[in-house]
């Protein structure tokens, strides 16, 4: 009678459920980073996309299942100049999306170092997806796609070859990393970044910043 | 159960009548009520039993089948599982409970047999045995080490338990006890459920239970127990119980088969001969050792338990299944000799609260963050006095002093390290009985803080020096910290991970020396006092090293490592104040001594290597290049400090965005970049006319594309430096900025600010440059080079096809002789000479309006040293200090608590290793991981730091215990020829002491272990019996004098007085009873007294299979567990009787 039946009745809150996330984008200049977020974000392309100054910042929503997933994207400068400031952006973010040309093998190498210094400096279980970009340029491809996918399971990175050209994978890879970050209702970056506003604000003393390097 | 039963009828009848009168009385009301009313006609008894049913059906235990009897020792080692529910008579609630060991399907039903086969042949002739009955007969878990304690007493591995809820409500009356147990009973009945149930009775701490069972195929098991305080002598041995036994069973008359008969006697070895506490000796030569036990220097945290961790060892002597023939306890004599038993066990009871002198030390320091008082708040106690003195020689002044609450001034009234700032008021100070913590004492903290202070006189004049030296001499700095890191601790594996993981401070940082000072003054010099005036010195120290351009020792160089604590990162971010100060004042940008040090650090650690090795080589080799070339190069930063903040702040109301200029933070000033270049947009026309200034190195083979010269890449500006909670400011800010196109060019704009300086540099050094050498250098890969050159540039024609049919590409294609005019490109010339790279810039370099050609648009030639500061020293070390002298105590104490732990971690570990606790690594990995996670989280929690603090006490016990108890084992004095060879056993022994409950000891008597713990035992009676023996005689005085003198033994004296008595009259009363002649006795012949004391705890489980209650009745399995101690005594008796022709 008074048994466990009682308690599991959902109170309708599990269909709002609301995760905020904050995702990073690094990798080499032009190799479009931006033109992924415009395409992810606003569904364009511009071939001759502008080239970011320190970083843009954007959002998107995505629905999954019943989950609201909202991001708050950090699209990053890819100058060599402006890679001291990448901490900024990538301490306390839940995911990184390192992208790299597909037709550029420098640009792969680079992608590795930026794997390597998240997987060293970030938060220790951010969700790092590497993503070839290009992809329409197959033809040019001097990186190979199996290179790439053993490369990422090695690091356990998502993996996938995308084009802000034509789409392609493109809202895939930013659900597939939705699908994999954790959405306990207390996840996401809003609630406690706004206690620590408020200290700084008031207190003026306890404002150090979030949980991760 | 069928008094139980008619009950229930006569009540349901007498509540339905009343019922039925309410129901008449209410019906004229509502007419309906009536079929509702007969709903309610079950009495609160029938309620129960009701639930009762549906609470065993719902735990599936109606027509349970008999489980195979649990498999030895399964009864310590399994797991126990345990369901409840409460339930309700009338107005008394109980727990309803069914304990049951978690057999499952793990075991194999073959093995299982097999046990069964092998160990209760006469019970298992029915496969069909019901689980009491295996249970009662079980002898392979007699005496289980832990375990439920209705499971020691009756044996039974699953079972049922009423207990009341509330402490105060208890079953006092034994009709009550009835009346629960039968209506029990016919719940059990009708669910066909034959697990033992058990009401609990009395008050809750005898453990007083009364059970009944009622086995299918007619038989009930009756569970009785009495406990008593005295037990009359008689029955003080197994005879007596025996009796008591076999007159219980009724059945004297006929013969009756054997008793079978399990005994177990436990011995407590309270009274350490050989092995006292071992607790370091206070280290008297050490300045800060006044007498305390444990402390030393101030890097030095005290560690291990004041009092001796093990208080007792039980050895427990077990004779299983003996049959009652061959064993004689009686008042006069007895078989049972501890030396002779076949099993032997120990286990170690533990101190409850050792008084661990490291955690008792972190506590300490831990309390202070409840305090709320500010740090003035609580000097200004001790410093009353002193400023109503200052008042009447000084009234105005002092009064403004007061009214100003700003921080510094209030500050500067506290006696310093010599101030240079607040010389004027530096007179007054606490006068010497006041003063916190003693001059000379401070004077040597404030070295160990700061040992670049120290000069070779004595200590006070070292706290002057300390001040007036103006020591921005790095080599010194250098030297002290290496010098102090050299004696190097445990560099462990441990240590390097704590480094690593933990989000603190490194070992011999400033900030890790100042937490282990803060602690020290705090436990030593009174408290929270202690701390203030401490922490105001070092504030002081801090701003007078700023103010003096002293670098900070014992804080690495370069940008704020986020990988450490928030105030390891303010004072890093102070050390590059101060260092940026040195540079700027001494002999302009990057020309002074230090420079090369500044930029062969690595900036934070955090970027990728390969990308700061790359930058920081550069600048390096133009460090020394440029200091050669342009000596002749006097330039300084035009902007005066304050002037700046104010025309920051003026120009600041003039803003449109003005609400973002007001938060402090390094974007105001970005902005105020972006609109002061953009004001001077016009003024930068021709580039080639001015001498190239600030340059740092040629880039090879980089020709401008203009003028044919060489490239040079500039001096720039490092990005400002920020600590962590600043890059949280300036993100969101940034954030804040919103997705809008307007924000984005905003956040742009904010952003440029280093792109500007940079152009602005590279105009600088390069006169004659255009847009796309700038490119080449900045960002090459927007250099778009054409056709077949081989040089480095990365961009080749993979991009110049990605834009397929685009008007520049058939130009491109004309080749690189065509001098390009790009319309869209913001009015950009773009020169191609035939000596230069033959390639342009990329598309979206071209985009008309864009951020880059704009700014370059904007970008006067000026070299860094003259531009406008991206970074504002003055301001960020203001802001550091700010934030320093605003902290209260309690905060000071939970920022240091990451190094705190950390240091405590380390030394938990050294100390664990030199121990050699027992998983000791597997300890050690969790506390890293709990602090690593711990010293991440945010806002620092002093409830979460409080849990931390208590595993580390419990670590810090733990070895403790390790070092105790090995000590005890391996004391010379134990030492004999027989034991040679066998250290790996008796370790063997000791680690599983440690991490197993009770041990049993291989081999008993005869084993290395044995003979050790037998040893000890004789080693304990002697002494408490005042005997010398030859060999014992200088050992034993040895120890009665040695204890006296040490704090340990005279509290433990006091602990053996006390348990003397006790087991004195426990001897007495038993010696009365049965003298134990014990073999060993002949053998240790020159003592009277026997080699063990008496037992304290004596255990029998006597079992037969008789029939009950008649002798036609059924065989089945009687039971009756005793366990004899001082003032509890205890019998628990299981009585079958077969019911079916009762």
């Amino acid at each position: 009678m008074a048994s466990r039946g009682g308690p599991q009745r959902p109170n309708g809150a599990s269909q709002g459920k609301i995760c905020q996330f904050k995702l990073v984008l690094l990798g080499e200049s032009a190799v479009g980073k931006s033109s992924l977020v415009l395409r992810f974000v606003k569904g364009q392309f511009h071939e001759y996309q502008e080239s970011t100054i320190g970083a843009a910042f954007l959002t998107q929503t995505v629905c999954l299942d019943d989950t609201t997933v909202k991001f708050e994207i950090w699209d990053t400068a890819g100058q060599e100049r402006y890679h001291s400031l990448a901490p900024m952006y990538y301490r306390g973010a839940q995911a990184a999306i390192v992208v790299y040309d597909i037709t550029n093998p420098d640009t792969f190498g680079r992608a590795k170092t930026w794997v390597k210094e998240l997987q060293r400096q970030a938060s220790p279980n951010i969700v790092i997806a590497l993503a070839g970009n290009k992809a329409d340029l197959a033809s040019k491809r001097m990186v190979e796609y199996d290179e790439a996918q053993a490369y990422a399971e090695e690091n356990s990175l998502l993996f996938m070859e995308t084009s802000a050209k034509t789409a392609m994978n493109v809202n895939d890879i930013f659900l597939a990393i939705a699908k994999k970050l954790p959405k306990s209702e207390t996840s996401g970056t809003p609630q406690p970044r706004q206690g620590v506003r408020l200290n700084n604000e008031q207190g003026g003393q306890q404002s150090e910043g979030g949980c991760c390097k | 159960m069928s008094r139980g039963a008619a009950a229930g009828h006569g009540n349901r009848e007498k509540m339905s009548t009343t019922n039925s009168r309410h129901s008449l009385i209410s019906v004229e009301d509502e007419a309906d009520v009536f079929e509702i009313t007969d709903f309610t006609t079950a009495s609160d008894w029938e309620r129960f039993v009701a639930r009762l049913e549906e609470i065993l059906h719902e735990w599936k235990l109606v027509n349970h089948k008999p489980h195979p009897p649990a498999m030895k020792d399964q009864y310590s080692t399994g797991a126990w599982a345990e369901k409840s529910e409460e339930v309700v008579f009338a107005d008394f609630r109980f727990t309803f409970t069914y304990m049951y060991l978690k057999t499952g399907e793990e075991i194999d039903p073959e093995v299982a047999k097999q046990g069964r086969k092998a160990e209760d042949e006469d019970v298992d002739e029915d496969h069909r045995t019901p689980t009491v009955f295996l249970d009662l007969m079980n002898f392979d878990n007699d005496f289980p080490s832990r375990t439920h304690f209705l499971c020691r007493w009756y044996g039974l591995q699953e079972f049922l338990v009423l207990t009341p809820v509330s402490e105060k409500q208890c079953i006092e009356s034994e009709s009550r006890a009835k009346l629960l147990l039968s209506s029990a009973s016919i719940a059990l009945g009708n669910s066909a459920c034959g697990i033992p149930l058990f009401v609990q009775l009395q008050s809750r701490w005898r453990k007083l239970f009364t059970g009944t069972s009622l086995v299918n195929g007619g038989a009930t098991v009756e569970f009785e127990m009495s406990h008593l305080k005295r037990l009359p002598a008689q029955f003080c041995h197994l005879a007596g119980l025996l009796d008591v036994f076999k007159s219980k069973l009724g059945c004297t008359y006929i013969s009756m088969p054997p008793v079978s008969v399990s005994v177990r006697f436990t011995y407590i070895l309270a009274d350490w001969i050989h092995g006292s506490w071992p607790q370091i000796p206070p280290d008297f030569s050490s300045s800060f050792g006044d007498g305390e036990v444990g402390y030393g220097e101030i890097d030095f945290l005290p560690f291990g338990a004041c009092l001796d961790p093990i208080s007792e060892l039980h050895l427990s002597c077990t004779w299983p299944c003996l049959s009652e023939d061959m064993i004689v306890e009686n008042s006069l004599y007895s078989d049972l000799d501890p030396l002779q038993a076949p099993q032997w066990s120990v286990r170690l009871q533990m101190t409850d609260s050792p008084q661990c002198l490291l955690s008792d030390f972190l506590n300490d320091f831990l309390k202070l963050s409840d305090r709320q008082e500010s740090t003035e708040e609580v000097l200004k106690k001790v410093m009353v006095e002193v400023d109503a003195d200052r008042d009447k020689h000084n009234p105005e002044i002092s009064h403004v002093l007061q009214r100003l609450t700003e921080p510094v001034p209030a500050l500067s009234s506290v006696p310093s390290l010599g101030n240079v700032v607040s010389s004027a008021s530096a007179k007054i100070s606490f006068r010497p009985e006041e003063a916190p913590i003693p001059d000379e004492l401070l004077g040597k903290i404030l070295i160990y803080l700061f040992p670049d202070a120290k000069t070779p006189s004595t200590a006070q004049e070292g706290k002057t020096n300390s001040t007036t030296k103006p020591s921005g001499d790095p080599a010194v700095t250098t030297d002290s910290v290496s010098d102090t890191k050299a004696p190097a601790e445990h560099v462990s594996d441990i240590a390097a991970e704590l480094n690593k993981k933990l989000k603190s401070s490194p070992t011999d940082s400033l900030t890790h020396k100042l937490s282990l000072a803060l602690c020290h003054v705090n436990h030593q010099f009174g408290g929270l006092l202690a701390v203030a005036h401490l922490w105001q010195e070092f504030i002081l120290e801090m701003r007078f090293r700023w103010e003096n351009k002293i670098l900070l020792c014992g804080i690495e160089k370069g940008a704020p490592n986020l990988g450490s604590c928030i105030l390891h990162q303010k004072l890093q971010m102070l050390n590059c104040c101060i260092e940026c100060k040195i540079k700027r004042e001494s002999s302009g940008f990057g020309y002074g001594p230090d420079s090369l040090n500044i930029h062969s650090t690595p900036p934070t650690g955090l970027e990728s290597t390969s990308a700061s090795s790359t930058q920081s080589s550069l600048h390096k080799v133009a460090s020394i290049a440029s200091s050669s070339g342009d000596d002749e190069e006097d330039e300084f930063f035009e902007c005066e400090d304050d002037d700046k903040v104010e025309e920051e702040a003026v120009q600041g109301g003039a803003e449109a965005s003005s609400d973002l200029r007001l938060k402090k933070g390094s974007k105001s000033s970005v902005e105020d970049d972006v609109l002061s270049s953009k004001s001077d947009v016009s003024q930068y026309q021709d580039s080639q006319t001015h001498r190239p200034e600030g340059r740092l190195v040629p880039m090879k083979n980089y020709f401008l594309l203009g003028t044919g010269e060489q490239l040079y890449i500039p001096i720039t500006q490092e990005p400002s430096p920020m600590t962590e909670d600043m890059l949280e400011e300036h993100a969101e800010v940034l954030a804040k900025l919103g997705t809008t196109a307007e924000g984005s060019q905003i956040r742009a704009r904010m952003q440029s600010a280093c792109l500007v300086s940079d152009m602005e540099s590279f105009k600088a050094a390069n006169p004659g440059c255009i847009l796309e050498d700038f490119v080449r250098w900045y960002s090459p890969r927007d250099y778009i080079v054409l056709g077949e050159n081989g040089e480095d540039v990365p961009m080749d024609e993979v991009e110049a096809k990605s834009k397929g049919g685009g008007v520049l590409a058939t130009e491109g294609g004309d080749g690189g002789e065509t001098v390009s005019e790009d319309a869209g490109g913001g009015g950009n010339c773009l020169k191609k000479t035939t000596k230069a790279l033959q390639g342009r810039l990329s598309q979206r370099m071209q985009i008309p309006g864009n951020m880059w050609v704009e700014a370059w648009h904007s970008a006067r030639p000026v070299p860094a040293r003259r531009q406008k500061r991206l970074f504002d020293d003055t301001r960020e070390a203001e802001k550091v200090l700010h934030y320093l002298s605003s902290m209260r105590p309690a905060e000071v104490v939970l920022h240091l608590m990451p190094s705190v732990v950390h240091a405590a971690v380390g030394k938990i570990s050294s100390e664990a290793a030199t121990a050699s606790v027992p998983n000791a690594r597997s300890m050690l990995d969790q506390l890293v991981s709990r602090a690593a996670t711990l010293t991440r989280s945010f806002p620092l929690d002093r409830n979460k730091y409080r849990d931390m603090l208590r595993l580390l006490e419990l670590a810090e016990t733990i070895s403790a215990r390790t070092t105790s108890l090995r000590s005890k084992f391996t004391s010379n004095h134990l030492a004999s020829p027989q034991l040679e060879g066998k250290e790996g056993e008796i370790e063997g022994f000791i680690t599983s002491l440690l991490t197993q409950g009770e041990v049993a000891v291989r081999g008993g008597a005869c084993g290395p272990a044995g003979a050790i713990i037998h040893k000890m035992f004789i080693a304990a009676q002697r002494s408490n019996n005042m005997i010398l023996d030859d060999e014992g005689v200088t050992d034993f005085l040895d120890s009665l004098y040695k204890k006296p003198l040490s704090r340990h033994g005279s509290d433990r004296r006091t602990s053996n007085s006390s348990n003397n008595s006790g087991t004195d009259s426990a001897g007495t009363r038993k010696n009365s009873d049965l003298s134990v002649p014990s073999p060993s006795q002949e053998v240790r012949s020159s003592s009277s007294c026997a080699d063990f004391p008496p037992a304290s705890v004596r255990e029998y489980i006597l079992r037969a299979m008789v029939p009950r209650p008649a002798p036609y009745s059924k065989v089945l399995p009687q039971r009756m567990y005793c366990m004899l101690t001082e003032g509890d005594n205890r019998l628990a008796g299981a009585f079958t009787s077969d019911s079916t022709f009762q």
